[in-house]
């Protein structure tokens, strides 16, 4: 089941930029991206998923560019949750493979992740009407000073989630707990 | 408890890094609008604050158990404050493999009740080692961060080789001066009787065999034959093993000495071991549950020491090697060594059976079923005759034991024999 969803998530994330712009350039990365994702999703990789979002975004913004036109917000809602959605299956597929999962706690991961969805749509679309509220009010020479803003906001988004950390530096590179022991 | 970033994390900045050099270098809002979401999750898991931290114990049903037998690990966990996700994993010991369960669970915790997970593990082999050993982690939502518990090993389990019950093992030619349970050739005390001679004074009037002592006109006595134990010592081979666990020829030589053990000690015998391998190991002969239980404990590390020093069995003193011991040496022949120190030992004068394991079986259980494989079984097995051929010139009893035969199959027609030989001396 995990597998059918992030297969569905995947399908769309590549396939939403070749939808938006049918070249043959955006159709090449699309089918690299596609492969990345599909092995990721098969033997449940982090960095085969990332790899594939990667590719997927590289043809997501090559097909904006090839589109042209006025930004379609709408669309990139839809990417961005695509992307997290994804990461967040593939990402909990690979942590929990092997091990007998409880119901409860996939019900649980299902609603999270509907209510992050949900989420994310009215936090998007409150961003882009703030965006819209800024560019009336503040004039085009403060721009980049906005994006510097977001740049921050960003930054002490990473930083108070290495924080909340208590001080462990340590980034643990091994995906789940040791096998070698007989797990 | 300690708190880790999970490559999760790098991977999640990855994402949120490329979509942002995206908009940066196509200049489309939309790549920064892509990037928005991994940047809320990020926020996100900035903001939940850690659970209380979770109380951890570990119960194990069995502490001793014999090859084949089942343990039941059941850990239990409570928390003051819910957890939405908690991953405990249970490393399995070399050994023992999973009869019911798994040893990896992933479930959450209400508020103050203990969760309970059960698992099951069998001992395939005969193993020493410490059970009770959990890692727990618990997540956060995103499963970007976790924190990780580690509860060590602290129950030893002993998983004892399994001993089929002889009832007939060889019967030792020599008896010792304890009482015990053969029929010494020596008069005294006892229940069998011996010969019928005439009276002399200090006799026993309970000792007079008043059917002959009328029929001949005097009177005659009754002699018996004292029963008596007997030392037995068995002698494993581990210089070196083949085969695959839990069916090496270690292994099976381990159960039959622990069911040769047995029987012997259930006959009043005193019985001792002796490790002929790299290192030299024995346990001095003694009778009794007491030693039953040592010379289990002992067979339970007994492991294959090799080295190309040879050790000499004169350096192994009397009191473990006693004069007129019965020797049982268990082997597959496949070190020479062996086979000099069990002819060294009989032509020191001592009762010698060698219990030979045909490696041959073993190996061809393992190899595969070429007509190539089989010429060579078939040539080892000639040239594996032969040596036992020449164990036997040197006055060594021989045992051949082919790998499925049954320790009590190959010990009986052998056991008639040498009781045969006791009787006549």
């Amino acid at each position: 089941m995990i597998r059918l969803l992030a297969g569905i998530l995947a399908a769309v994330l590549v396939g939403f930029p070749v939808v938006s712009a049918p070249t043959a350039a955006v159709g090449a990365l699309g089918a690299a991206g596609g492969v990345f994702c599909a092995i990721a999703i098969a033997r449940h990789s982090i960095p085969f998923l990332v790899a594939g979002a990667s590719l997927s975004l590289v043809e997501y913004a090559m097909a904006l560019l090839l589109r042209g036109g006025a930004p379609e917000l709408g669309g990139a809602i839809l990417v961005g949750i695509v992307v997290v959605l994804l990461f967040q299956v593939v990402a909990f597929a690979a942590r929990f493979d092997g091990a007998a999962v409880s119901r409860d706690v996939v019900r649980g991961h299902l609603l999270f992740w509907l209510g992050a969805a949900g989420t994310i749509v009215l936090a998007e679309g409150l961003l882009v009407l703030v965006a819209r509220e800024i560019v009336l009010v503040v004039p085009s020479p403060a721009y980049p000073a906005v994006a510097a803003l977001g740049v921050i906001l960003a930054v002490v988004a990473v930083a108070q989630t290495v924080r909340h950390a208590h001080g462990s530096s340590r980034v643990e590179r091994v995906r789940e707990l040791p096998r070698s022991l007989g797990g | 408890m300690t708190t880790r970033i999970k490559s999760q994390m790098l991977s999640a900045l990855s994402l949120l890094a490329v979509a942002l050099f995206l908009g940066l270098l196509t200049g489309r809002p939309e790549c920064f609008l892509v990037g928005a979401p991994l940047l809320a999750m990020l926020l996100w898991t900035a903001s939940v604050p850690w659970p209380a931290p979770v109380s951890l114990a570990c119960a194990v049903s069995e502490d001793r158990l014999v090859e084949g037998g089942v343990v039941q690990v059941t850990v239990t966990l409570t928390a003051a404050t819910a957890i939405p996700q908690v991953e405990v994993f249970a490393p399995v010991p070399a050994r023992a493999e999973l009869a019911a369960g798994r040893n990896r669970a992933v479930f959450g915790l209400r508020a103050g009740q203990p969760q309970q997970w059960q698992f099951t593990i069998r001992c395939t082999g005969r193993a020493r080692f410490a059970l009770g050993e959990v890692h727990v982690r618990v997540w956060d939502r995103a499963g970007l961060l976790s924190q990780e518990l580690h509860r060590p090993a602290d129950t030893p389990v002993r998983v004892y080789p399994s001993a089929v019950p002889l009832r007939r093992p060889p019967h030792p030619r020599q008896t010792q001066t304890a009482s015990g349970n053969y029929v010494s050739p020596a008069f005294g005390e006892g229940l069998e009787p011996g010969e019928i001679r005439p009276f002399v004074p200090g006799d026993r009037i309970r000792h007079v065999n008043w059917r002959t002592s009328v029929r001949l006109g005097q009177l005659y006595v009754t002699q018996y034959r004292q029963e008596r134990n007997a030392d037995v010592v068995v002698m494993l081979d581990t210089l070196t093993q083949i085969g695959l666990p839990p069916n090496t020829s270690l292994d099976l030589s381990v159960r039959a000495a622990a069911a040769l053990a047995s029987a012997y000690l259930a006959r009043k015998d005193r019985v001792g071991l002796i490790e002929y391998g790299g290192t030299l190991r024995w346990v001095r002969p003694a009778v009794g549950r007491v030693q039953y239980e040592r010379l289990l404990d002992t067979l339970l590390t007994a492991n294959t020491v090799f080295s190309y020093v040879t050790r000499d069995l004169t350096v192994v003193p009397p009191r473990i090697l006693p004069p007129r011991a019965l020797v049982i040496a268990i082997s597959p022949l496949l070190d020479e060594r062996f086979e000099e120190a069990v002819g060294d030992l009989a032509g020191r004068g001592f009762d010698v059976v060698l219990l030979a394991l045909s490696p041959v079986e073993i190996t061809r259980r393992v190899v595969s079923r070429t007509p190539l494989d089989d010429l060579a079984c078939s040539l080892w097995a000639l040239e594996r005759q032969e040596q036992l051929a020449g164990l036997c010139r040197q006055g060594v009893e021989v045992l051949d034991w082919p790998f499925e035969a049954a320790l009590e199959t190959v010990l009986a027609p052998f056991a008639r024999g040498r009781q045969r030989k006791v009787a006549v001396g």
